[in-house]
């Protein structure tokens, strides 16, 4: 088995963000990098949101789930124990590909959670240490939002301007006011203007079924073109099976298989996981050897452990007027962080965001819930439902804070593989305590926010399966080795030339959509790498 | 593609699932038994088997039996149909006229005028910041 490219200095398993990222900015600095991709390139044209088969295709053909979807690139996920069902795309850009692109940053409680309100870990560095990279990350990608939301300490800016709220973000915003509740024009990862190679948003709504138009700032258009230019070689339709180890303990590489199902092994001195919150403990627990019959760098017992998935809540209301509630972005119109922080006096502890979103498409508003009687949608029921809600239903999503528990984890299942015979991950997951009466709390503060922006009626999701976007912690970084994966830069305390980049190094979920901070973790950590790298040791 | 006695057992079916109703056509007045469900079907083929077995089980019942029918006891084979059939029907141009429903793409225009007024309220009243160095 020979190596794609002989020399490679650093090796990145997955093209999504946080590989991408890490690509462009080693390349630049004058690494060879190679990344291995198990999918392929998209282009907007491939996607469905400007044509008729949209609505249909997004039940299936680019439905977020590995699962529903079983493309060629997907893997299976067995996630019989999880009220969750998990969501990822694989492909170059990885699942920034079927985001809805809520460009969020943490708050500054999220990294000291353990000082705050003594719960999990504090982080091992500070929201301001994190900034720079925020702001570096926001500019390069091209997100859009509005300087000077109150609930930050700093007035971040955005190299553009924010999306339209519309009729419907208005009416959201008038109940807002009339409660007294923050909110904020959102920050979204999609172009309000035309932004380098991306063209302004033209409002499809089609965010999660990949961008018709281009305007969305996932990884394949914001930084793999940069880091190609740099000198990166990114390899598609390469799924890696282990990494190898030599003499020495180092990491030596990845194995890995072809669409024509030829084994290759490329060599690298330096490897970095960016396979995501599910893909990153596969790979580790399925490098298990006889000198490390755990799997690789898991001393510490925690990889796979203490995932985070952010049960999500929807609450929609509709509306007496017919709002355009269809058009997108979907993305985000507003953003509320009212109840984000911890207030002991409500029965648990941090919080949650709000996201405004839209409801593109007709079909979704009069799909059939099994078990339910088919008149209540259908025959003489059916125009009404239908018009009574398409385009006058708002949502508002609830993110909520998801504390570790080691419970909740990905293994590798015993039977299930993907097409290539490698063990898949499974998911054991159950939501806290904790969790349940945040979700509680926040879901009747939607519907008074509902209520009062004049909602004629209003119906709960109260933990949408279909929502598991956040893979978050299971491979957490720490500074003592004996309770975390890796540390603040990424590296792993087992394997000197080993790093996680993805959002398995987070250590504790944060309440907002983590896509902004994956990133900037990855820039900092890549950075630190290459300013670093006379000390850094590698595979020869 | 389906057969004449399909399309005539599809009809019924997708009529008493989509009557007419004002301005609205009934499915098959709107095409849903002819060239939109194929075109639905091109869409989906993954739920060409679910919806044949849909039709199959209707064979003999009277339609709203036959609904009762496959909805309680053939979920699988009830969300093709229906998913099917309302997916064929929103496709027709009558239907997205009475719906009022004028797809994208539409300019992504700056409506900040239009809200401000209401966000100066937010930043006045400020908010609670934990945890921050504000040093």
């Amino acid at each position: 088995m020979q190596s794609a490219v002989e020399d490679a200095d650093v090796l990145i398993v997955g093209a999504g963000p946080s590989g991408a990222v890490a690509a462009y900015e080693l390349a630049r600095r004058g690494f060879k990098v190679v990344c291995l991709e198990q999918g392929d390139w998209n282009l907007p044209d491939d996607f469905t949101g400007d044509k008729p088969s949209w609505e249909l295709a997004r039940l299936k053909q680019w439905h977020p789930s590995p699962n529903r979807r079983g493309n060629d690139a997907d893997y299976p996920i067995n996630a019989d124990n999880s009220p969750l069902e998990p969501l990822l795309f694989n492909g170059v850009g990885g699942s920034s590909i079927l985001y809805s692109g809520h460009w969020v940053r943490a708050l500054p409680s999220d990294f000291r959670v353990k000082t705050l309100d003594g719960v999990a870990e504090d982080w091992p560095f500070t929201y301001e240490d994190l900034r720079p990279f925020y702001d570096e990350v926001t500019h390069h990608i091209g997100a859009s939002g509005l300087e000077g939301d109150p609930s930050y300490p700093d007035a971040h800016t955005f190299p553009l301007p924010p999306l339209p709220i519309g009729k419907a973000g208005l009416r959201a915003a008038r109940g807002m006011d009339k409660l007294g509740w923050h909110w904020w024009p959102a920050p979204n990862a999609i172009s309000s203007r035309a932004f380098r190679n991306r063209p302004a948003c033209q409002r499809y709504g089609a965010c999660e079924s990949g961008c018709p138009a281009g305007a969305k700032a996932s990884a394949d258009l914001t930084y793999w073109p940069d880091a190609i230019a740099a000198g990166a070689v990114l390899i598609t339709g390469a799924r890696v099976r282990t990494l190898t180890t030599d003499e020495n303990g180092l990491v030596a590489g990845a194995e890995y298989v072809d669409r024509d199902g030829h084994w290759h092994h490329q060599r690298a001195g330096i490897t970095i996981l960016a396979a995501n919150g599910i893909g990153t403990p596969r790979i580790l627990l399925n490098s298990a050897s006889s000198a490390h019959p755990d799997g690789l760098a898991n001393s510490s017992g925690l990889v796979g452990k203490r995932l985070m998935i952010h049960p999500y809540a929807s609450v929609y209301g509709t509306y007496d007027e017919d709002l355009e509630s269809h058009l997108g972005p979907a993305g985000q119109s507003l953003q509320s962080l009212e109840f984000y922080e911890t207030d002991e006096s409500r029965g648990f502890v941090r919080g949650g965001k709000w996201n405004l979103m839209p409801t593109p498409g007709p079909l979704n508003r009069v799909l059939w819930e099994p078990g339910t009687d088919w008149r209540d949608g259908f025959g003489s029921s059916f125009h009404d439902k239908l018009s009574s809600t398409f385009g006058r239903t708002l949502e508002w999503g609830i993110t909520t804070e998801d504390l570790p528990e080691e419970s909740n984890e990905i293994v590798l299942d015993p039977e299930l593989t993907d097409s290539d015979g490698i063990p898949a991950a499974k998911i054991n997951y159950q939501i806290t305590e904790n969790n349940d009466r945040l979700l509680d709390f926040h879901i009747a503060r939607a519907v008074e926010a509902h209520e009062a922006a004049g909602a004629v009626s209003i119906h709960v999701d109260r933990v949408v399966r279909d929502s598991g976007w956040h893979l978050l912690g299971s491979a957490r970084m720490g500074e003592d080795p004996k309770d975390s994966v890796v540390d603040q830069w990424g590296r792993s305390h087992d394997i000197p030339n080993l790093f996680v980049l993805d959002g398995s190094n987070f250590v504790t979920s944060t309440g907002v959509n983590p896509t902004a901070t994956i990133m900037a973790i990855a820039l900092r950590a890549a950075r630190h790498l290459a300013d670093n790298r006379h000390n850094q040791v590698s595979a020869s | 593609m389906l057969d004449p006695t399909a399309r005539d057992r599809l009809a019924v079916l997708a009529d008493v699932l989509i009557p007419g109703s004002g301005d609205f056509p009934s499915a098959s007045a709107a095409g849903v038994p002819t060239d939109l469900i194929d075109r639905a079907l091109g869409f989906r083929p993954d739920l060409v088997p679910a919806f044949g077995r849909a039709l199959e089980l209707a064979d003999g019942l009277d339609a709203e039996a036959a609904l009762d029918l496959i909805s309680t006891g053939h979920i699988a084979e009830f969300e093709a149909l229906s998913t099917l059939v309302s997916g064929a029907y929103l496709q027709s141009p009558q239907v997205q006229q009475a719906l009022n429903y004028r797809p994208a793409p539409r300019q992504a225009n700056d409506d900040i005028d239009s809200y401000v007024d209401l966000l100066e309220v937010v930043v006045d009243r400020g908010f609670d910041i934990h945890g921050a160095d504000l040093s």
